[in-house]
């Protein structure tokens, strides 16, 4: 998996807030949307989706907190 | 209370833009934090125990009155300060196994039951690309301080920073999104 560089970062992040504000069943129309407009940034944008789904089901930070490992 | 009379200052600096200040800043909340803890721990007694959110409040609430009426306010000290406590768990949990236990403060987790522990070289990946995502997008960062090393519920860094508790968990997500990527393409360099 590559890294996003912080200036492809900056460009996808306002649409990564669009995106994410939207309940699941209203994303797939949006980035159908999104794919005519963005051509250049749409595949990107899908792989960070799918990197939240899979984070999502590993409780990637959610599980536990730092501090947890002070015991 | 000797507080740092330089604080205000150093803040004023770093909220100018001067990078240069950050360090002593940092320093400066840092040795401040440790000083409180240990002071708290002593009055609080055996069993030791404090928890990072405690800390912080702590911390602002004896540091703030004292800096004057122009102090910067309690989302940009929160924010500087949850940063600073990054570096002391940091430091902790990297310590943990060369230290006895006996006369070290120690910092524990907020109340909530975890289930796991934090592995220590995972915690020193996350807190690198944490570092990243701070020069990428600050409040993205910050967020990330304030719930993951603070502990802090949505609502309380919502109220803090003065956004919705929704945006609040937005940019967790975002946050989770970037770290989650920048160190799964690291471990596969």
């Amino acid at each position: 998996m590559a890294a996003l560089n912080p200036e492809q970062w900056r460009v996808l992040s306002p649409f990564l807030d669009q995106v994410l504000c939207l309940p699941e069943n209203e994303r797939q129309a949006w980035l159908h949307s999104f794919r005519t407009q963005r051509p250049d940034l749409v595949d990107t944008l899908l792989q960070l989706l799918e990197n939240h789904r899979e984070l999502s089901a590993d409780h990637f930070l959610n599980s536990c907190r730092a501090t947890s490992s002070l015991h | 209370m000797d507080v740092q009379p330089n604080l205000l200052s150093l803040i004023d600096s770093v909220e100018r833009g001067d990078t240069s200040c950050a360090n002593a800043l940092f320093s400066t909340l840092y040795a401040e934090l440790r000083r409180l803890a240990a002071r708290e721990l002593a009055r609080q007694g055996v069993p030791l125990s404090l928890s990072p959110t405690t800390l912080l409040h702590q911390a602002y609430i004896e540091i703030a009155p004292r800096e004057g009426p122009s102090f910067p306010d309690r989302a940009r000290f929160m924010g500087y300060a949850a940063r600073v406590m990054r570096g002391l768990i940091i430091d902790h949990v990297r310590s943990r196994h060369a230290q006895k236990r006996g006369g070290q403060f120690e910092i524990t987790s907020a109340p909530t039951d975890f289930e796991h522990a934090v592995d220590d070289r995972e915690l020193t990946r996350i807190s690198g690309a944490l570092d990243e995502l701070a020069e990428v997008e600050p409040p993205l960062a910050q967020i990330v301080d304030l719930r993951f090393f603070c502990g802090f519920t949505f609502a309380e860094i919502a109220a803090m920073k003065g956004i919705s508790e929704r945006t609040a968990q937005r940019q967790w997500e975002k946050a989770r999104i970037y770290l989650h990527r920048k160190i799964r393409s690291d471990l596969e360099v």
